[in-house]
């Protein structure tokens, strides 16, 4: 009991470092002896050693509350709640979707050109019947027709008096070969001939084609104001070809 | 009152390491790093107050590492403190019942670079659990005890502070508030294993 009482006390006063140079030594040499005393000596070394961390711990916390005070009073740490993350995700996915809209819209907008909406929309005329073969102009006009020789079309043209069909033929070769001007004059002779004709297969598809021609042609009014007047025909042959979506876009490319 | 507005890493851990000015060192440390810190912990499901706590924490095991010798500067301060604060909250998402949290959002901070501090994760969970036993003792325990131990007073100086009678009274309160908290630590074994295994670690 005695000994452990002095243990206590050098034991206190080494932790304390408050022994000599040559107390600590002996001590020392004590402590690589005694296992329980060395025990004992960790575990008070322990117990100053978390009275250290406390001390640090109450100072830190009464810098702490300090501090707090100077930031807050300086710059406001932004609180973001919940609610407003999710509104600020909702927004942030919403204008994604109208930037991608956006996006989606513009490059339709500077992307369409005549020959584009033209491309979209043409489909070439085919001849569906098989006249007998004779010498006569206009059968050499479908038939040159039929074998795509267009150039052959607008050079029999050129030589002979043609049926309404034949001038229907040759504007499609020159639809075809790109002269738009001849085209369209002769598409508008067909529909002039045949303008009392109700229920006409080659009125309807010259109206058609000169819609196309005038599109291709950037004649923006004549193309709307005719594929419209088709659009609205309920008995049209070719209302399907021209839907207000598909008119709308020629609007816009006007606007350009 | 001192304060230190620019202090390079190397010039602040030497502060701290020889605690003067360590006041300075502290609210420098709360100036440069703690909104950063506490963003991390807000944008991960943590309150204000949690962010408060945590780096207080994370504040207290830095000076404590630093005086130490057991982080002298092997990454930025920033770094450091970056990863102890995201480890703590993991570890007090996981103790709150938040398993599936073993990864924190920080965009803002995705250039962040990170160290590995899970030794000291295990001390500091270590030393809260002391603070916690010493927080049991007496207020007149704590008080002399710290002015003992960690303030460095000496007798005469905490005579004057507690108004006791004598030296020798002090000294022998002293004396018995370490016993008995040695008893109080040392009365959980595993709690005690570990802080050997810190200490001596």
């Amino acid at each position: 009991m005695d000994n452990s009482t002095q243990y206590d006390d050098e034991l206190m006063r080494y932790i304390d470092g408050e022994m000599t140079e040559s107390e600590k030594i002996d001590f020392e040499k004590q402590l690589a002896a005694d296992r329980s005393l060395k025990q004992a000596m960790d575990n008070l070394q322990l117990a100053k050693d978390a009275v250290r961390s406390y001390g640090l711990k109450e100072k830190v916390s009464g810098i702490h509350q300090e501090m707090m005070k100077e930031l807050k009073t300086e710059t406001p740490v932004k609180q973001i709640s919940n609610v407003r993350r999710i509104i600020r995700l909702s927004v942030a996915v919403a204008a994604s979707v109208l930037l991608i809209f956006v996006c989606i819209e513009a490059y339709n907008f500077y992307s369409l050109s005549s020959e584009k909406l033209f491309a979209e929309n043409y489909t070439a005329y085919e001849l569906t019947t098989t006249r007998s073969e004779n010498d006569s102009a206009g059968s050499k006009i479908e038939k040159a027709y039929r074998e795509k020789n267009y150039g052959e079309v607008i050079k029999l043209n050129t030589n002979s008096v043609l049926s309404i069909k034949d001038v229907f033929l040759t504007g499609m070769s020159y639809l075809e070969t790109n002269d738009l001007s001849k085209a369209i004059s002769n598409f508008q002779v067909v529909i002039a001939d045949l303008k009392d004709q109700k229920n006409s297969v080659m009125k309807d598809a010259a109206e058609y084609y000169l819609a196309l021609a005038y599109l291709k042609n950037s004649d923006y009014d004549q193309a709307i104001e005719l594929m419209a007047a088709i659009h609205d025909n309920s008995s049209h042959l070719y209302k399907a070809k021209f839907s207000q979506k598909y008119i709308d876009k020629v609007k816009r490319l006007k606007w350009r | 009152m001192e304060v230190i507005r620019n202090l390079a890493d190397g010039e602040l851990l030497e502060a701290i390491r020889l605690g003067k000015g360590l006041d300075a060192a502290i609210k420098l440390v709360y100036r440069d790093h703690f909104e950063s810190m506490a963003w991390l912990v807000k944008n991960n499901n943590g309150s204000q107050q949690d962010a408060e706590d945590i780096f207080q924490e994370v504040v207290v095991s830095f000076i404590e590492l630093v005086q130490k010798g057991k982080f002298r500067g092997e990454s930025s301060v920033k770094t450091f403190l970056f990863s102890m604060t995201k480890n703590t909250w993991l570890n007090e998402l996981k103790k709150r019942g938040r398993t599936g949290a073993r990864e924190l959002k920080y965009e803002k901070a995705k250039d962040q670079q990170e160290m590995d501090v899970s030794h000291f994760i295990a001390e500091q969970e270590a030393k809260k659990q002391v603070m916690d036993v010493v927080g049991q003792l007496g207020d007149t325990c704590k008080k002399i005890l710290v002015m003992f131990y960690y303030e460095n007073l000496s007798m005469k100086e905490i005579l004057v502070n507690l108004e006791y009678e004598n030296e020798q009274v002090v000294r022998n309160k002293k004396y018995k508030c370490l016993k008995q908290l040695e008893q109080m630590i040392t009365s959980d074994p595993s709690l005690t294993q570990t802080l050997k295994n810190i200490l001596h670690g």
